[in-house]
């Protein structure tokens, strides 16, 4: 990854813009050395105060940890280049929109397989003793010893995130939608209870610990109520307040969700954005079932035929 | 928000607790890997005509005092003195250049690795205001550039906790105060 930046602004040819954050601007662009569509994430330099300190730093990280994961799970990073501070990362063109876990930095490419995105504040796993700062999740997703300001903390951080994004997708609504700190625990505690030094040993010694009323808790039967019992075992695990009896990702992936019939909808066949459910009954393919999950996800309007379709990224 | 006033934020910053698959024994070979490719070859009497080792090791001191002097995390000096080593190795450089290029390295790896990062203009003031800030954010594009962006050099002490964990009487010891020793 070389620094000419007049020889790669000219490899690209910007076609459209796609989105932009509170970070970058996306530009969707292609390659004119292999005629491919890519995506370009410009990250914003900021206001003065910020361009004075040069490169983004989020940027620096995002850059490095993407360039060590290849997995077919993660987006991928074809080059980065800079001009001045100005950084400029080049992906794969995803199908659906371009921090951390949540649905937005969820990704399908053509052919339905999901891709994470943004790992601007994702840190190197394996990194003993590293110093984090509090804010390393998008509120909704916060887990709940982040917000009363736990100095030490581990994966189970991102077990919560998964939980919320589950139930994002079960209810089709930000499940814990907090609008402060304080208003995000309320939301959590309304949910699923004011946790107790019981259910949460530990919990009244955290840095921002305050006490809140203390609330019972709806049954997640009555929030999911499209959900089967082996969904709600893997909810109830992901949303345990305290974090060393979080269910774990390897834990989650042995729960019986996983391998109960029937299984999820294979990724070229499942329904595209842009597609209308008309269109998809038109293209209706009766070998293929609709799978158990797609009926926990889809509460209403769900789509009833899959349909198969080429994929074009 | 509650922890935007973080004033001595690398201090107090919340700490990821010991990660199990570092402690994993298929760790330490990944490591040594990793670390063959980011060795510089020796520089002074090659690509170098005005550094000589001596100039590195008035620079290093400097330098980790200036890393002392503000807390950065332990990881952020070695992380500095390695992208250096691996610029000097690939980039002569006039030895006027050679506090710059230090500041560069220490403002880099402080992004990587601190929680607060040090200041362009904080470390102007350590170089006695000899280089400006355009300087440095100049020379940080290249410095990048040269590294490949390859950012996460392994550095010496980033063996430390897996080697100790690999040791049987390991569990006998408080880790915490080992490392700090």
């Amino acid at each position: 990854m070389a620094l000419d930046v007049k020889t790669r602004a000219k490899r690209y040819e910007k076609l459209d813009f796609l989105g932009e954050g509170q970070f970058a601007t996306v530009y969707k662009a292609r390659d004119k050395t292999n005629d491919t569509i890519v995506a370009i994430k410009k990250i914003k330099v900021g206001h003065r105060t910020e361009a004075k300190d040069g490169i983004n730093r989020t940027a620096l990280r995002e850059i490095k940890l993407l360039q060590e994961l290849h997995h077919p799970n993660i987006i991928g990073l074809l080059d980065a280049f800079g001009h001045k501070s100005n950084i400029s990362l080049v992906f794969d063109f995803m199908e659906t929109d371009l921090e951390d876990l949540k649905p937005n930095n969820l990704l399908l490419d053509g052919s339905g397989v999901l891709k994470l995105a943004d790992f601007g504040l994702a840190k190197a796993f394996g990194s003993p003793n590293r110093a984090y700062t509090h804010q390393v999740v998008t509120r909704w997703y916060r887990a709940p010893e982040l917000l009363f300001g736990a100095k030490m903390y581990g994966v189970g951080v991102d077990m919560w995130a998964m939980g919320c994004i589950l139930a994002e997708l079960l209810l089709r609504l930000p499940f814990l939608a907090g609008d402060s700190d304080l208003d995000q625990l309320t939301k959590i505690f309304e949910a699923l209870g004011t946790p107790t030094e019981e259910t949460w040993p530990g919990v009244k010694s955290l840095p921002d610990y305050v006490a809140f009323k203390l609330f019972p808790g709806t049954p997640l039967e009555h929030i999911f109520s499209a959900a089967g019992d082996d969904l709600l075992e893997l909810l109830l695990g992901l949303f345990t307040f305290n974090p060393s009896t979080r269910t774990t990702a390897t834990q989650a992936l042995k729960m019986s969700y996983f391998s109960n019939r029937p299984g999820p909808t294979p990724g070229p066949q499942l329904p595209k954005p842009n597609c209308s459910a008309e269109a998809l009954k038109e293209r209706d393919n009766p070998n293929i079932g609709f799978k158990r999950k797609i009926d926990g996800l889809e509460t209403s309007e769900r789509p009833t035929h899959t349909h198969t379709h080429t994929h074009t990224g | 928000d509650s922890s935007s006033s973080t004033e001595n934020g690398n201090v107090n910053a919340p700490r990821a607790v010991s990660d199990p698959s570092l402690i994993a024994r298929r760790t330490l070979p990944y490591m040594v890997d990793e670390e063959k490719t980011c060795r510089p070859t020796p520089y002074c009497s090659s690509v170098q005509k005005q550094i000589t080792p001596c100039m590195r090791q008035v620079l290093a001191m400097w330098m980790l005092r200036v890393c002392e002097e503000e807390l950065c995390e332990e990881q952020v000096f070695p992380l500095a003195i390695s992208y250096l080593d691996i610029y000097l190795s690939r980039i002569p450089t006039e030895k006027d250049h050679l506090q710059l290029l230090g500041s560069v390295c220490m403002f880099l790896a402080s992004k990587y690795r601190d929680t607060v990062p040090l200041g362009a203009s904080k470390l102007c003031l350590y170089t006695d205001n000899s280089i400006s800030l355009s300087e440095i954010v100049q020379l940080e594009v290249a410095l990048i550039s040269v590294l490949g962006w390859e950012l996460a050099t392994v550095s010496p002490s980033d063996f430390l906790e897996p080697i100790l964990q690999a040791l049987p009487f390991a569990a006998s010891l408080d880790l915490k105060s080992v490392l700090c020793h």
